[in-house]
């Protein structure tokens, strides 16, 4: 168990800077992932971290100690590989046993250890198949106690989700949580699905062309992202352009394409009238105002609306139903479309009108 | 189950490919068991008369097997050693003229071996009183290298490096890493490689033709010497042998490497 | 960069082998050849029918081997490729095992049935096909026939190897557009084996050109190709001068018919967007 600092890191690959002066603390025992597209300098950092490629300059802490010029084999950090990347001529066991047997312990411990393992991830019986003889969830699980059972001091996870269908997916989410806690090992996570990212860090960091974006707890990544990128990034799904109108205490007044927005003011922005911006909502939080409802007072999801502001007219595109919701294309409400993904759709079909609902406390701002 | 996909033309020449294929090997076999100096079909009669010839000493087949295996062996196991790290450097590393240094390595396999036989045959008639072991020696170590470099370049290409870091990262340093997992996984193509090579040293004619000394020779050219004193079953005989051997070969190499392995 | 370091330590002991026992003395002796000799005996080659009717010979059984081969070799790699039935792992095991047993075994096969009074005689006397024994050994048509016994695994193998790359789902949706069989070959999968019988071509034409054994044994002493004339001359005529003339120009003239096959191809290779595994 230990802390790990990382403090100016830099890896330049000829003109190329892969990761940029990063700074990152991550406590004892904390979770947290590393999110980004690919070449945001994610992957770079990990193997930086297990001592596959040297730093350009900056240095990593180990529990306060530098550890440049410790070879990866020495550096008792485990490695969850992205494909896994068991050894296909081993067992179960001696996959597992691999790290042990090359600290030359006493078989009998060996054997007490894997077994350890094997109970802790669920696969007590499975010793003698080899990897080809395993499901995805399987290997994954070998994956997992084999980089856990020599103890390591840091534990990085490679995309851990990325090679599983849907339900295994939950379940292996669930699995590592557990597993992270128990332990309560230090751990980082590198992924490019904010899902994965914020269903299962502590903390999630994202990175883009080498540098961070954004830290912090999964809630505020996910509901409030710092930028469009990230937005962009996190799965929002509407953006619209407009220009600030009118600035009050608690909102602002965005005007987008002739409608006047009400939008609330975050801790961050320092927009003032008259600049060019971009709002961002996901798609769920669009709700449908019922045509009949002249109110505007209606239950959108579990949530009861009464709307006096920001209802905008817009007709149907296109309708596609995605099982757990339907996503409607809706036209002519500013330049851009919006993409609404109600769960239970119920309006006008292509071509025909509907209005629409934008929560102000729901819309993000960024300058633009 | 009729097999919609075939079509029986493609399948009677196949069959026929087939058979020409085996024809001579078959005769060969047939042959070796006749009681007569000249070899007819059907045999009248069976005898193993020509086996026990193979071992009279005046014929040299057994001297001349066991240098054919001194040569083969030697030349096998010294450029598994310099073929393996040859294929690893291409392999494991990224960098300009990787290619280059690959023909490089397989060079020899476009040179016909008489015309480097030749070359060899002036040069040690330069260099004057090369022991005759190492006259042959030398040139089969040079043939064969390809063989092995590219058997195991066929198996690092597609292999998994992350299993290297995986290792690592688990702690065994790079001597472990490539004894315990790097080899063991290279281990088919660097058998299939080897197997290969030796075999080619093993019946190889055209240089060792040119490079033999009276005193050093070997078995394919002590065959072809007896084919041109006689012409009597004993040939047969040993043929029968070496098909034997190779067909043992094979079924080892099927039980431990799996025979894809030669289809690179 | 400690990389590199690694990979020029493991590239030594070969790279430096090759160098020693290979390269200089390729070099060494051509250098000295051309120094001592002057171009005489490549004059004398070109100039000398009977030199010139040597390097004819080679290219003929060449090719006549090579284009049988591929005739004979593409139906049984075709069927090879796309037949599901168990005889496939029989026929693959009689592919392979002919390059494991020695060539001089295998010429020796053949002139046990090719003989005056071999097997192939034998038979067309006894049921009285033919009075007087046919004269196959000893000729053109015995070292072709050998030829192709001996190379025809070598077509098979890369033919197959292209063949159960192609999709048979790519013949069916040609014979769904109304190609019939015969068009779905010539312009579905003939243009996609092309890479395949291209290297198998340059592979079993290479190895003939320079095959020693089967000429020497199945075309007798009076049959002559490049590289058994080659050894003739010096352990016959004891004439290094034309043997080494006779062996660049059999280096020269692989090269030279390497580069037609593969630059031939290329524009068309090129073309179907393959080429790769030529």
């Amino acid at each position: 168990m230990a802390s790990l600092e990382l403090k100016q890191l830099t890896k330049k690959f000829g003109d190329f800077t892969a990761v940029d002066s990063m700074d990152l603390q991550v406590a004892d025992g904390e979770m947290i992932a590393l999110l980004g597209g690919s070449g945001c300098g994610k992957t770079t950092t990990l193997r930086m971290i297990a001592g596959f490629t040297e730093p350009f300059s900056g240095s990593i802490l180990v529990d306060g100690k530098d550890v440049a010029g410790i070879p990866a084999y020495k550096r008792n950090i485990g490695i969850f590989f992205q494909n896994y990347a068991l050894f296909p001529h081993m067992t179960v066991f001696e996959n597992i046993a691999f790290g042990l047997k090359i600290q030359k312990l006493p078989k009998a411990e060996i054997a007490e250890r894997v077994s350890e393992m094997l109970e802790l991830v669920k696969l007590y019986g499975m010793e003698k198949r080899y990897p080809r003889e395993l499901s995805g969830g399987q290997q994954q699980r070998v994956a997992l106690a084999r980089a856990l059972v020599t103890r390591p001091s840091i534990l990085l996870l490679d995309e851990p989700l990325s090679n599983l269908d849907a339900k295994l997916r939950v379940e292996m989410q669930v699995e590592i949580k557990r597993i992270q806690k128990e332990l309560n090992i230090t751990t980082i996570i590198v992924t490019h699905d904010h899902e994965e990212a914020v269903s299962l860090a502590d903390r999630v960091i994202v990175m883009n062309a080498g540098r961070i974006l954004q830290v912090g707890t999964p809630k505020e990544v996910f509901d409030d992202p710092n930028s469009a990128f990230v937005a962009d990034f996190m799965g929002f799904s509407t953006f619209i352009k407009g220009s600030v109108k009118l600035e009050l205490p608690d909102r602002l007044i965005v005007e987008c394409s002739g409608h006047d927005l009400s939008v609330k003011r975050s801790v961050r922005d320092d927009l003032r009238e008259g600049d060019n911006c971009i709002l961002a909502i996901r798609s769920e939080n669009i709700a449908i105002v019922p045509e009949d409802n002249m109110e505007n007072r209606f239950v959108s999801g579990s949530n009861e609306i009464y709307a006096q502001e920001n209802i905008v007219k817009g007709r149907v595109e296109s309708i596609t139903y995605k099982g757990h919701s339907t996503r409607v294309e809706v036209s002519g409400c500013f330049e851009e479309n919006v993409y609404p993904a109600p769960n239970d759709y119920t309006g006008p079909g292509a071509g025909g009108e509907l209005r629409l609902y934008f929560p102000s406390d729901k819309l993000c701002i960024y300058k633009n | 189950m009729r097999d919609k996909r075939s079509n029986p033309f493609c399948m009677i020449v196949a069959v026929l490919i087939m058979l020409f294929l085996v024809a001579p090997l078959v005769v060969i076999v047939i042959a070796s068991f006749t009681p007569t100096a000249l070899i007819t079909f059907p045999p009248k009669g069976f005898s193993l008369e020509w086996y026990g010839n193979i071992f009279s000493k005046s014929n040299n087949f057994v001297s001349g097997l066991l240098n054919s295996l001194k040569i083969g062996l030697g030349a096998t196991v010294l450029d598994i050693f310099i073929g393996v790290t040859a294929a690893l450097s291409i392999c494991r590393y990224d960098f300009k003229g990787k290619n280059i240094l690959l023909n490089y390595f397989t060079s020899p396999m476009y040179v016909p071996s008489v015309c480097f036989a030749f070359v060899l045959l002036q040069v040690y008639s330069q260099v004057g009183r090369v022991p005759g072991w190492a006259r042959i020696f030398i040139g089969h170590f040079i043939i064969i290298l390809p063989y092995i470099v590219r058997n195991t370049v066929s198996v690092l290409h597609v292999f998994n490096w992350t299993l290297e870091d995986a290792a690592t990262s688990l702690g065994a340093n790079p001597v472990q890493v490539f004894f315990k997992v790097t080899i063991p996984l290279a281990k088919p193509g660097i058998l299939a490689g080897a197997l290969l090579a030796f075999l080619y040293s093993f019946d190889e004619v055209a240089l060792s033709s040119l490079l033999s000394t009276p005193r050093f020779v070997t078995l394919p050219i002590r065959i072809m010497n007896y084919m041109e004193m006689s012409f009597d079953p004993t040939l047969a005989a040993i043929s029968t042998l070496l098909i034997l051997c190779s067909l043992i070969l094979m079924l080892l190499m099927e039980k431990f490497v799996g025979l894809d392995m030669f289809m690179r | 960069m400690e990389r590199k370091r690694s990979a020029v330590l493991l590239a030594l002991p070969a790279a430096l082998s090759l160098l020693i026992f290979f390269v200089c003395p390729m070099v060494f002796i051509f250098l000295k050849t051309i120094a001592e000799n002057g171009l005489s005996d490549f004059v004398d080659f070109f100039t000398d029918p009977f030199y010139l009717d040597i390097l004819w010979t080679t290219f003929r059984v060449s090719l006549v081997s090579t284009l049988v081969s591929l005739i004979l070799g593409y139906p049984t790699a075709y069927y090879m490729a796309r037949t599901k039935s168990r005889l496939k792992n029989v026929m693959m095991i009689i592919i392979l095992f002919p390059f494991l047993v020695s060539a001089v075994v295998r010429s020796y096969g053949w002139m046990v049935i090719l003989g005056k009074n071999g097997l192939l005689n034998q038979l067309l006397q006894g049921i009285g096909l033919i009075k007087e024994p046919l004269e196959i050994l000893n000729t053109e048509t015995a070292v072709i026939i050998g030829m192709i016994h001996l190379l025809i695994p070598y077509m098979i193998m890369s033919l197959i190897g292209v063949l159960q790359s192609i999709d048979p789902n790519v013949e069916y949706a040609a014979q769904s557009l109304g190609a019939s069989p015969l068009e779905t070959f010539v312009k579905v999968v003939f243009p996609l084996s092309l890479p395949g019988i291209i290297s198998g071509c340059v592979l079993v034409f290479t190895m003939s050109m320079t095959s020693y054994v089967t000429p020497k044994l199945l075309g007798g002493s009076k049959f002559r190709m490049m590289a058994t004339m080659v050894v003739q001359e010096i352990n016959v005529n004891f004439d290094w001068g034309a043997a080494s003339a006779i062996s660049y120009i059999l280096m020269a003239a692989i090269l030279v018919c390497q580069a037609l096959i593969v630059f031939g191809s290329a524009g068309y290779m090129k073309r179907m967007g393959g080429g790769k595994n030529a």
